[in-house]
């Protein structure tokens, strides 16, 4: 392989994605990652001056330096728990079903080069955890630390050896693992990666966070003491290492750090490089077989009988129309059922797409059932506050997918005569059926295990259905707006930059809503009465706009045809 | 209203940021006409195709499809006419009997209607054994069948097609050849872009020689052929298209 020719060809690719190409370059619309460079460069922002204003805090009253490192070396361990959990299936997406590996395929190269190249184009797409968290985190400890030149120097070079440990290592068991799995099960297997690492989000999310806060104590000690107990374990993690090779350990515990540190990573490689060797050919293979499925009986319907010649003409174009109508009165699918049809159809034969959104809601089923008997849950408010954050995030994940689902065929929405604005609740109503479905059971697994009353349940359900309408329909904005119809990893239908948005918008409406929530619960003062209707306003009120947005990105042919 | 021709265009303009595509274009489509649309790669076809069938904005010019404008009632505009564009716009996890019915709910054709004619189009196509499977596991000529039968299914007055030929068999070329003769003959407009020469010459009653997205002759291909020294349309075509690429 021609190293530096494919080294050339890939920066090319990337200058001509961020500045255009070309005397066609103002209509390739080449702002879009650059925006997305913007959201990333804000978001590293925000999180280093918070881990900066945390290490000042810690260092303020004399903690030991090694606290300190510890604190880093767990922001560092986050960040490969993140690319783990995110990134190492984007990355083995990238390595098996991107669009540019039947070229790879079929091009003199052994699978050791594939994997190489594959894995540098991953890289921009694996990276965000370092880039958004590693990488601030060393920034504000280096400058609390006030590390040496020499550490600067190496701050490169230490964080791509620990972003090649997770996902070096992580490959490789990808890859062992799809080598055994039945070539028709490969895209699925891969979309269950996904599904796992989400149901593991959503699980921290449900039960870690709440004992967190709830625990006693002034937190800035708990934190310290918790880190001085956590530091011994933490120094033999990756994220230890760098620490201590950033972070200014004792000279002998850097020497044996960055042995460790380098020697994880060649392993890692090794291992990687090893089992691609062995199975990337037959798993790439596998992963291209289409999902065969046995003919299906109802190809052939059978044909109206005695098409009738006689019947005027029913509509100005069936004037010249080479077919005759048939005598009963002509029965037309309306829109939304056709598309509900189109979509079950789609959905159930492409399940991955869906499957951690399915995983979620089976997830807040099944565990109010199992664990509330434990810990009784007196609160309606609690119980409310739960469904909210349900119905944001799946009506979120669901709407958001809508449209890239659709892929090519998208372009029918410009095509057919059928008005924007129809499509937009064509959508909206297939997408909010779903959701509202698995909202309903979720609430009604957890409703039960609280002993709702009649009325708490009603209060409830008229807080949650206006959440559910106005996430469906702020996740239809953003998949039309952002959705990128050539996408091959499930989790990522959408640009970067979308689900930076995207992010953005789910928290502001968890927030939004829990404070109504909360203000509702305190509810006092003149305006009281109005809090049990402002969500339902509120919702159908933004809802409204964002329909709008909706039908406007559809007539605007927003969603690019490739 | 009776007598609208099923296309109209109207010195459009198509602009891709500075790169001008198409240039000042006017061109009319008459009832019962098949009209091929002849240019180089990169002389405005498809661009003008996709501004026809709304895919593209339409900025500057005026289109009319059936006495329908295009810009005054699209939605109108677009169920008169149907377009099989260069690369099929398909569901992949949807059968072709599948992807027929949804698109016929689309044009609004009665279900009993789309049934009967998705069949005939689906005999005529020869693609009754894949009808049941997967559009993902059909190959490139089959697709290109489903995107024809897609595009004729509501019946319209007008309709554009896109190198219908790409990738079909000489009997499915034949019959795609066949069907735009028969519905012709019943008053289709047709207008194809077509690099295949002989295809034009032999099916068209009229060609549309375009470059650099300007019109350079248009006529019968008799007409073309007329007063110059040229023997076949390939040698007009290439007389017409062949000045050197401009400084850019
Ligand atoms: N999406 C786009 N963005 C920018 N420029 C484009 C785009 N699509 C086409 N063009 C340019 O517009 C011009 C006309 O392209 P068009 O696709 O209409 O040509 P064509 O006649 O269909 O060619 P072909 O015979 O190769 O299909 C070309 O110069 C092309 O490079
Ligand atoms: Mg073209």
């Amino acid at each position: 392989m021609n190293a530096r020719g494919v080294l050339r060809g890939r920066a090319r690719a990337l200058r001509n994605a961020l500045f255009g190409r070309g005397a066609k370059r103002a209509a390739l619309r080449p702002r879009g990652p650059l925006y997305s460079l913007a959201l990333v460069a804000v978001a590293a922002w925000i999180v280093h001056s918070g881990f900066a204003a945390l290490l000042a805090a810690l260092a303020r009253p004399g903690a030991p330096p090694a606290v300190l490192r510890a604190a880093l070396a767990l922001a560092l361990d986050v960040a490969l728990a993140g690319v783990l959990l995110f990134d190492l299936e984007s990355a083995v997406s990238t390595l098996i079903l991107d669009r540019d590996l039947d070229l790879l395929r079929a091009a003199p190269l052994p699978p050791r080069s594939i994997l190489a190249i594959k894995l540098l184009d991953a890289l921009p797409r694996a990276a965000a955890p370092l880039v958004v968290v590693a990488l601030p985190a060393l920034i504000a400890a280096a400058q609390t630390l006030q590390a040496p030149a020499a550490a600067w120097l190496a701050a490169p070079v230490v964080l791509a050896l620990l972003w090649a440990i997770p996902l070096g290592a992580g490959t490789a068991l990808a890859l062992a693992w799809l080598a055994r799995v039945p070539a028709r099960r490969v895209r699925e297997s891969l979309g269950l990666v996904s599904t796992l690492a989400f149901a593991a989000l959503w699980l921290t999310n449900l039960f870690v966070l709440p004992r967190i806060a709830a625990e006693e104590g002034e937190p800035l000690e708990r934190v310290r003491a918790l880190l001085a107990a956590a530091a011994p374990a933490l120094a033999r993690t990756p994220g230890g290492w760098a620490a201590a090779l950033l972070g200014g350990a004792p000279a002998g515990e850097i020497a044996r750090s960055a042995g460790a540190l380098a020697a994880a990573a060649a392993a890692s490689v090794a291992l990687a490089a090893l089992v691609a060797s062995r199975h990337l050919t037959g798993v790439l293979a596998a992963a291209r077989t289409p999902v065969a499925r046995p003919a299906r009986r109802r190809a052939k319907r059978p044909l109206p009988a005695g098409s009738d010649r006689t019947l005027p003409a029913r509509s100005l174009r069936s004037a010249n129309s080479a077919h005759p109508l048939p005598t009963r009165p002509a029965r037309r699918v309306p829109l939304f059922i056709a598309v509900m049809r189109r979509d079950r159809r789609l959905f159930v034969r492409d399940w991955t797409v869906l499957g951690d959104v399915l995983t979620a809601a089976l997830l807040w089923t099944c565990l109010p059932l199992l664990a509330l008997p434990l810990r009784p849950l007196r609160s309606p408010w609690l119980v409310r506050a739960m469904l909210l954050a349900l119905a944001v995030g799946l009506g979120y994940e669901i709407a958001a997918r809508a449209f890239p689902l659709e892929r090519r065929g998208a372009a029918w929405m410009r095509l057919a005569p059928v008005r924007a604005r129809s499509w937009a609740a064509a959508r909206f109503a297939s997408a909010g059926a779903l959701a509202l479905a698995l909202v309903g059971v979720a609430g009604a697994s957890l409703g039960l295990a609280a002993r709702l009353g009649a009325e708490e349940w009603l209060a409830t359900l008229a807080a949650v259905i206006p959440a559910l309408a106005l996430s469906v329909t702020l996740g239809l904005w953003t998949g039309a707006a952002f959705g990128d119809p050539t996408w091959t990893n499930p989790r990522a239908v959408l640009t970067l930059g979308g689900r930076l948005v995207a992010a953005a918008l789910v928290v502001a409406q968890m927030t939004g809503w829990l404070v109504l929530t909360a203000a509702e619960e305190s509810g006092s003062g003149s305006y009281a009465w109005l809090l049990p209707w402002l969500p339902g306003l509120a919702a159908i009120g933004l809802s409204a706009v964002a329909v709008g947005a909706v039908a406007r990105r559809i007539n605007r042919g927003g969603y690019a045809i490739p | 209203m009776e007598s609208a021709p099923p296309l109209r265009i109207e010195s459009l303009t198509h602009r891709y940021g500075d790169l001008l595509a198409v240039d000042d274009l006017s061109l009319e489509v008459g009832a019962g006409e098949i009209v091929g649309f002849l240019g180089p790669n990169g002389a405005g076809k498809t661009t003008t195709l996709r501004v026809c069938a709304g895919l593209l904005a339409l900025e500057k010019g005026r289109v009319t499809i059936a006495g329908a404008d295009l810009a005054a009632t699209p939605l109108l505009a677009r169920a008169r006419l149907g377009l099989v564009p260069d690369e099929p716009f398909l569901y992949e996890r949807l059968t072709p009997a599948e992807f027929l019915e949804f698109v016929a709910a689309l044009y609004d054709v009665p279900e009993s209607l789309a049934a009967l004619r998705s069949s005939e189009l689906i005999e005529r196509f020869e693609l009754v054994a894949a009808a049941g499977e997967l559009i993902e596991t059909c190959s490139r000529g089959m697709r290109q069948k489903v995107s024809i039968a897609a595009a004729l299914l509501h019946d319209p007055p007008l309709a554009l097609l896109d190198e219908p030929l790409t990738g079909l068999d000489p009997r499915a070329v034949r019959a795609l050849k066949d069907l735009l003769r028969e519905r012709a003959a019943r008053g289709l407009g047709v207008l194809v872009s077509t690099h295949l020469l002989e295809v034009a010459e032999r099916l068209c009653d009229r060609v549309v020689i375009i470059h650099r997205g300007k019109k350079r002759a248009a006529g019968t291909p008799a007409a073309l052929l007329a007063g110059r020294a040229e023997a076949t349309l390939e040698d007009v075509f290439l007389a017409l298209t062949g000045d050197a690429e401009p400084a850019s």
